[in-house]
């Protein structure tokens, strides 16, 4: 009983990895999106500051200004534009600069006199990460300088240095290297909800479905099958994509196991093709489908703390954020691929995402026996 | 171009999704959830960072000191860890996002006007997130350490030869509802549009009534013109009530023009759509089609519009796709009318890439459809 199980299970992916064959555009696009739309998102996304337009107004004029100005310099920021107090709104405005230094008159003769003198940094705080972090660097710039042209340190002796900050995993914070691994596990979400919740819709689109029921195949191996097909195709392009793109092209660093991120990504896909085939059951075309999986891929990207910081989170969303299965998935992936966390550490990530697979597998199972029973599909 | 044909095109899928009752709601139901959800969920305010302390010195100094970490906002702290191995572990699990450690001789060493050594570890496998750290982890360190001097030893303490006054211009409180919620506008209305349309060809070619295109005289112009305007219909419906929860919802106050704003929006609609649609023609399954419009939009329209990060900021090759993508002109005009006050005359340039975009779309699909199957 069993081991005919297991035959259907496998004579039904084969049929069908080879419908998977027959569509061309889909398969390049499976490449594609594995490949070089992870390069390119890995290349372009950063939410360091990088190239900011530095304008300035210096109203000082005094060596200590003007070697202020020249320590401004790719990458992070443009060489100093000077401009005048007035120019400020509306370079902010036109975005030609996306900050703006005062430096005061009297700057330098102030420092010199023990006074504490104003500096005004005006961002353009339509860009608020930028803003965020650009005008902390702008602070430091500038306190470097003052303290190495002035030879003034603050007057407690005690705070000259600050901590020591070390950055473990990643300690110059290389952004591309996580945005690339992002992109990545949004890439296996995408096409692990979609592909198998497609297949079925598919199937009951051109009535084959009804064959596959008149079959004596139970449901459940019905989904099963569909289930390893599709992961079997995108687990290969996710071992690909980490090895040739993440590590190859991006040269990010690989601390722990390839085999465990790859039963990671089995384990994960097992949740999300749940969920696909779920939302084929509940959908009656291909275009419900599209509507559908949107109202759940886009926020199970959003949402997993992949792209931003989950913490800061309103308290709402975090509970979306644990259903979700890419939260899990995410903080996996990261453990493993930076910190080469091993399975001891990150056994109940895996646990969390083979129980949202099996609720989702379970509920569909249910839904399409009662199709069955009903003899409406 | 017969008109008359063209009008009975817009009634034949007019009639196709109002039909359809679940398709009728969720087009304008999906979008609208999507944009509530993320203009909540997009933030970038930190708060409640998890932090553990590793405190070997003990004394009243070092306490005071890290009570500065307790109360701040910032800051949540989870707990203390005795030995440096448990700390390591627990900032592997990611349960930690930073620790601080306090080496014996803390207390000592601020007694005597040195100053004490203090360590702190950040999880940098999040980048933005570690740097964001980095900066509130030093300017609290700053603030703390100076509190603890005032505190046990009654001596003034001054952190800065240097004030700063950050002035944030157009969001003065730097908040991120601000600029996300407009941004988000952007996102949202070019991927629900690109995909409302990407089903309108292909479905007709998988299920076979395109033929009833085939052989009727409709030629291709008429035949796109009648499958996008529906759906740019459609757009513009969920345009305005993206704009209306914002404005009501979220209290985002629109300085600028409202003209302005909808002028872009007609013109990026038309755009999305045509996007949609030309994916429409070259795919050949409703899973491709699906599938295409998702990845080319959804990632796009979040990550390169500039959304979370200004396009300036883009280097590469990425810069390219950034530009040969309709989002970050919208992101502009949208972005513009509500927060910097902008009217049609400062957006000239966004209206006119955004046209060429819409032209070369539908002149691509127009291509791409064929009278007849290979």
């Amino acid at each position: 009983m069993m081991w005919q199980s297991l035959g259907h299970i496998y004579t039904l992916g084969l049929k069908e990895l080879i419908s998977l064959r027959r569509d061309p555009v889909l398969l390049i696009f499976v490449l594609y999106a594995l490949t070089l739309q992870i390069v390119i998102a890995g290349e372009g996304l950063s939410f360091q500051v990088r190239n900011a337009s530095l304008g300035i107004v210096d109203e000082d004029k005094t060596q200590l200004s003007r070697s202020i100005a020249s320590a401004f310099r790719p990458p992070y920021f443009s060489y100093a534009q000077p401009r005048t107090f007035n120019e400020i709104g509306a370079a902010l405005e036109t975005r030609d600069n996306d900050f703006v230094l005062v430096i005061p008159p009297k700057f330098q003769a102030d420092l010199l006199a023990g006074e504490t003198p104003h500096v005004q940094i005006n961002a353009d705080a339509t860009a608020v990460g930028q803003a965020f972090i650009g005008t902390n660097y702008i602070r430091q710039i500038v306190l470097r300088k003052v303290t190495e042209e002035l030879d003034i340190l603050p007057e407690d002796n005690r705070l000259s240095f600050g901590p020591k900050i070390r950055v473990r995993y990643n300690p110059n914070l290389i952004s591309k290297w996580q945005d690339a691994l992002v992109e990545l596990l949004i890439v296996i979400t995408m096409l692990t909800i979609l592909l198998p919740g497609a297949a079925l819709l598919r199937e009951r689109e051109h009535k084959t479905l009804e064959h596959l029921l008149a079959m004596p195949v139970r449901p459940v191996e019905i989904l099963f099958a569909k289930f390893w097909a599709n992961s079997i195709v995108l687990l290969a392009g996710a071992g690909i994509s980490m090895v040739l793109v993440i590590q190859g092209y991006f040269g990010s660093p690989m601390r722990g196991s390839l085999l465990l991120f790859l039963v990671g990504t089995f384990v994960y896909q097992f949740s999300t093709a749940g969920i696909g085939i779920l939302l084929a059951t509940i959908t009656r075309s291909v275009p419900q489908l599209g509507l559908l999986a949107i109202l759940v891929i886009a926020p199970i990207a959003f949402l997993s703390g992949a792209w931003m910081p989950a913490e800061s989170m309103p308290e709402q969303m975090k509970i979306l954020t644990a259903i979700s299965p890419l939260t899990y998935y995410s903080e996996f992936a990261n453990a493993v691929v930076f910190r080469g966390a091993g399975i001891a550490l990150l056994w109940q990530k895996l646990v969390a995402m083979a129980a949202i697979g099996g609720v989702c597998f379970g509920y569909a199972m249910m839904r399409l026996r009662s199709h069955l029973t009903i003899g409406r599909v | 171009m017969n008109f008359g044909r063209i009008w009975s095109l817009i009634q034949r899928e007019y009639t196709e999704i109002s039909r359809d009752r679940f398709r009728l709601v969720s087009v304008f139901l999906v979008p609208n959830i999507l944009f509530v959800i993320f203009s909540f969920g997009l933030t970038l305010d930190m708060e409640n960072i998890a932090y553990i302390t590793l405190n070997d010195d003990r004394t009243p100094q070092s306490r005071t000191y890290l009570d500065g970490y307790a109360q701040s906002r910032f800051f949540k702290h989870i707990g203390h860890v005795s030995s440096r191995p448990e700390l390591a572990r627990r900032i592997e699990t990611g349960e930690a996002r930073f620790a601080i450690e306090i080496t014996p001789k803390f207390g000592r060493d601020l007694a005597l006007g040195l100053e004490p050594e203090v360590a702190i570890s950040i999880d940098g496998a999040m980048t933005f997130r570690a740097e964001t750290l980095r900066g509130y982890v030093k300017a609290a360190h700053a603030a703390n350490l100076c509190a603890t001097i005032r505190f046990e030893t009654g001596e003034p303490c001054r952190l800065e030869p240097v004030r700063f006054e950050p002035r944030y211009w157009f969001n003065q409180g730097l908040k991120s509802k601000v600029a996300f919620v407009p941004g988000m506008i952007a996102a949202i209305l070019l991927f629900s549009s690109a995909l409302s349309s990407a089903l309108a060809v292909v479905r007709e070619k998988e299920l076979g009534t395109i033929t009833n295109f085939y052989t009727a005289p409709t030629s291709r112009l008429e035949f796109t013109l009648g499958k996008q305007l529906p759906y740019v219909a459609i757009g513009m419906v969920n345009f305005v009530l993206h704009v209306v929860l914002a404005i009501y919802l979220f209290g985002i106050t629109m300085t600028g023009s409202m003209t302005a704003l909808t002028l872009g929006a007609i013109l990026y609609v038309i755009a999305g759509t045509g996007l949609g649609l030309m994916v429409s023609c070259f795919t050949s399954s409703q899973l491709a089609a699906l599938l295409v419009t998702f990845i080319i939009t959804l990632v796009p329209a979040f990550l390169y519009s500039g959304l979370l990060a200004p396009v300036s900021n883009i280097a590469g090759v990425a810069k390219y796709v950034a530009q040969g993508f309709p989002a970050m002109y919208f992101h502009n005009i949208s972005v513009g009318t509500f927060a910097k006050g902008f009217g049609v005359a400062n957006l000239v340039k966004d209206y006119l890439m955004l046209a060429g975009f819409s032209a070369a779309f539908f002149a691509a699909s127009v291509q791409l459809l064929k009278k007849q199957k290979k």
